[in-house]
């Protein structure tokens, strides 16, 4: 009886990508800590690939060796993840905090504000600047990249993927060591990828330089906006609220209405939140649907996956959204292509996806909630 | 200032090309080296089940093959409920 029970915790085990998954972790926790630098992870990846090729060329085969090896090729390369982040945001601040720069960049996101005391919020991701201290220097561009956001109290002409040019801003210097010693806003910022905020006032000035004559970034982002106008002329104020906020995932409405101060009195804010569930939901509904139809089962599921990318496209994502999307697209995947899969296997495969490209999520309510949980449910399933 | 500049570069690029790195070593070591020392072993497995051959699944069920198919069988477990198993999932088979 005992070792039936061990051979179904040993499921976890099956799936390969488990170890790595658990390596990254560790390499993260210990960046965090300060406890390695990037030559001690350049050392473990270093060794690791040697371990890789000297198994490769004399075919050894000893599995838990291997194991070990992986596990510290992914705390090498987590950590060297997590710490190139943090400096690539400690250089840039190094550079031009408190100096008046101007800066040339594109538009990358742009989002309409409710109910707020500016009108627009703006991603832009710096690509040049020229420094406006030095006279002499002021028409030799310099390279870089890093991403600021930017609040205008205005609604200006600009639109995604304008080139733009930022007269006279300075980046304000991010407390490293807050007095509340809560690191969580300068972490949020890096999560975001993004340097400093920038509210425009009379002194700072943006204007465009030039636009693309086809976007396709632009197209989708004033598609969204036309389906939500559409949306808000054809229901009652209430009833788009929660659509907006359920269905479309778009956060900016009307905060007067008694909406969010009831969900806040009763605790229950987070169903105002569109999780992956979301998405399952209007798989279910979708699939029963098509099964009404007279198709054949490899069309249906492409039908299926048309809809659901399109309903991607136009609505506003988050992690948990993403998680439960890409896990869809990867069963529709296995479906398509006549292959088992596993989900404990695809779960542990997009946390090590998500963790790889950006190390702080793990320090996230967000993720952690989504991935732990689900982790846990497919967990609870594969022992029962 | 310049030396700077270029290390800012070269950060966000090994921002994005770090990942993909690992992501590639994730497939090369498991999926490919890892991956195929466990399945090899299944796939051999799989072929020596006909009809009625007692399996074990990684997931612990038991029960006598039915049907063999293409990439599964069919289990039946001793309660007679009927289970359709891939062949990757198949742990030790015994015999009779």
């Amino acid at each position: 009886m005992l070792s039936q029970q061990q051979t179904k915790i040993n499921v976890l085990f099956h799936t390969p990508l488990f170890i790595p998954l658990i390596g990254t972790i560790i390499g993260i926790i210990i960046a965090q800590a300060g406890l390695i630098k990037i030559s001690g992870a350049v050392i473990l990846i270093a060794s690791a690939l040697l371990e890789f090729l000297t198994r490769h060329f004399f075919l050894i085969q000893h599995l838990r060796i291997t194991q070990i090896f992986l596990c510290m090729f992914f705390i090498g390369i987590s950590s060297v993840q997590y710490i190139l982040q943090q400096k690539h945001q400690e250089l840039v601040i190094l550079n031009y905090s408190e100096k008046n720069i101007n800066g040339q960049g594109i538009v990358i996101d742009k989002e309409l504000l409710v109910d707020h005391r500016f009108r627009e919020r703006l991603k832009i991701r710096i690509k040049e600047t020229y420094n406006n201290d030095n006279q002499e220097n002021k028409s030799v561009p310099v390279h870089t990249d890093f991403s600021i956001s930017c609040y205008l109290p205005y609604h200006s002409e600009l639109d995604i993927d304008d080139t733009v040019l930022l007269y006279n801003f300075t980046l304000k210097k991010s407390l490293q060591s807050p007095l509340s010693e809560n690191q969580s806003f300068n972490n949020y910022l890096i999560k975001e990828n993004i340097i400093t905020t920038l509210f425009i006032d009379k002194r700072t000035k943006l204007t465009k330089i030039e636009s693309p004559s086809f976007s396709y970034k632009r197209f989708l982002w004033h598609k969204r906006q036309q389906f939500l106008a559409c949306f808000k002329q054809k229901l009652s104020q209430r009833s788009f609220d929660y659509f907006s906020l359920i269905f479309l995932g778009y956060k900016q409405v009307h905060k007067k209405n008694d909406l969010t101060t009831t969900f806040n009195y009763w605790g229950i804010s987070h169903y105002l939140a569109r999780s992956g569930l979301h998405i399952v939901l209007f798989i279910v509904i979708w699939q029963y649907f098509l099964n009404l139809l007279p198709l054949s089962f490899i069309f249906k599921n492409l039908i299926l996956l048309l809809i659901c990318l399109f309903y991607t496209l136009m609505s506003w994502s988050s992690l948990s959204f993403y998680r439960a999307l890409f896990i869809f697209l990867l069963t529709q995947n296995g479906k398509l292509i006549d292959q088992q899969v596993n989900y404990a296997h695809l779960i542990i495969f997009l946390a090590l996806t998500f963790l790889l490209f950006n190390p702080m999520n793990l320090f996230f309510l967000e993720f952690q909630l989504s991935f732990g949980l689900t982790a846990i449910l497919v967990f609870i399933a594969c022992v029962r | 200032m310049c030396k700077a500049f270029i290390m800012l570069n070269v950060i966000s690029w090994l921002l994005l090309i770090i990942p993909i790195c690992g992501l590639l070593a994730a497939w090369y070591g498991c999926v490919v080296i890892y991956q195929n020392q466990l399945q090899n072993q299944k796939l051999f497995l799989f072929n020596s089940i006909t009809p009625g051959t007692s399996i074990t699944t990684i997931h612990g069920q038991q029960g006598t093959v039915l049907i063999v198919l293409q990439h599964s069988v069919i289990l039946e477990q001793a309660h007679g409920k009927k289970l359709e198993i891939w062949k990757y999932a198949i742990s030790t088979t015994n015999k009779n």
